[in-house]
């Protein structure tokens, strides 16, 4: 039983670090392909930017690369 | 005269009151536009139907302006042929399949039984059948596949099935985490299968004890032991099996993983028939490697659990591997007969 259980906990491990870095090196679709202006309903998860107050006439400032 | 005054005036007010009126009732009465009359009112005349446009889908040619290039594809005629996939094909075949595996199975535990080791009794040494890393692997792999299949057989069946019973709220939370889930475990089930090929593959290839074994069923039926290598016919079965679909799966699950980096939208979509395809028969495979591994015959799950077997039962099973064991010189593990009592 110690084998299976340490079989578990690598797989966990091996899945949060490995899963992780994945999850990390996945970039927002906002800072993927940014654009100067999209009207959207979802301020942080859209093309204009976490920044993005919701103001159709606002210029999104380009985010740090 | 004043009477000639009132009436002049009482006439040039009607007039003033309802000629106006009479001319607006005029307008609201005017007779509708008939349809299909080449007046008529149709909002959406200038735009083409969805027939038009896939017959023109070599030739209409445009361009876009958003960074996003997936954003100019104007049809996807084959998006059809995948939902049909999707929403009938692969939530019926998979369940039938799965269904009647596990079906099968149970008919073979009444009618035939557990497979003992009544002709092959315990002799009460041990021999070494999987080391630790071996052990490790196989025990990491099947973590890793069964988070993935329970997570990816939401994919298949979780609207139909846990939808209607834990409803929309819970059903959404489950989804997310059931996606991260299976994004994350996909690394050690591939690391798994890597290792695994390394580890087994030469034990894997196949002999010439295994069209015996085959040809016997590997002695379930008649209650014989065909020889065998290390691995007979249908451990080796198990084993190729993994490797076809865990690779498949292993490639399409990464595609899908880094979506349009290589593939375009159809790439995407034939992923995903390649990736749930293998998954559900992969899934059913398993389903009858655990039953044998557990339930299914008596001394099995100690090879994988404790990494040893009894000498009686490898002799039963796997004669001619006991014979190389022998002829190589490699020594039991432990003789339980000669141990002292504790």
């Amino acid at each position: 039983m110690r084998v299976i259980f340490s079989a578990i906990a690598v797989s966990f491990v091996l899945a949060l670090v490995a899963g992780g870095g994945y999850m990390l090196a996945q970039e927002p679709v906002y800072r993927a392909q940014p654009m100067p202006s999209v009207r959207v309903g979802d301020p942080g998860q859209n093309l204009v930017g976490e920044n993005y107050s919701g103001n159709p006439g606002e210029v999104r400032q380009k985010p740090p690369s | 005269m004043n009477l000639r005054r009132v009436l002049g005036l009482i006439v040039f007010s009607l007039a003033v009151t309802v000629l106006p009126a009479g001319a607006q009732h005029g307008q609201d009465a005017a007779p509708p536009a008939q349809t299909g009359s080449p007046n008529a009112a149709n909002p959406t005349a200038d735009s083409a139907n969805e027939q038009r446009l896939l017959q023109e889908m070599r030739k209409l040619q445009g361009r876009v302006t958003i960074p996003d290039y997936k954003a100019a594809t104007l049809e996807q005629p084959q998006g059809r042929d995948y939902q049909w996939f999707h929403e009938r094909f692969l939530p019926w075949a998979s369940g039938i399949l799965i269904a009647a595996m596990i079906l099968a199975l149970a008919v073979f535990y009444f009618t035939r039984g557990r497979i003992m080791l009544e002709d092959s009794p315990e002799s009460g040494i041990k021999i070494q059948r999987f080391n630790v890393i071996e052990r490790l692997t196989h025990w990491m792999t099947a973590t890793s596949f069964i988070v993935l299949a329970l997570t990816g057989l939401n994919y298949f069946f979780g609207k139909r099935v846990l939808f209607p019973l834990i409803g929309p709220d819970a059903f959404s939370t489950w989804s997310h985490w059931a996606k991260l889930a299976h994004n994350t475990f996909a690394w050690p089930f591939i690391a798994g299968i890597l290792v695994m090929i390394v580890t087994w593959v030469r034990d894997n290839i196949p002999d010439r004890y295994d069209w015996r074994w085959l040809k016997e069923f590997g002695g379930f039926i008649s209650n014989t032991h065909p020889p065998a290598r290390r691995f007979n016919a249908g451990q080796k079965m198990i084993f190729w099996s993994v490797v076809v679909f865990g690779l498949a799966l292993a490639t399409t699950g990464i595609i899908m993983l880094f979506p349009f980096w290589t593939l375009d939208i159809n790439g995407m979509q034939w992923a995903q028939y390649v990736h749930s395809s293998a998954a559900a028969i992969l899934i059913a495979v398993i389903i009858a490697h655990i039953y044998i591994g557990t339930l299914g015959m008596e001394g099995a799950y100690e090879a994988m659990g404790s990494g040893e077997v009894d000498l009686g039962w490898a002799r039963a099973h796997h004669s001619e591997w006991v014979k190389e064991l022998h002829r190589v010189g490699v020594p039991p593990v432990r003789n339980v007969n000669t141990m002292p009592a504790e």
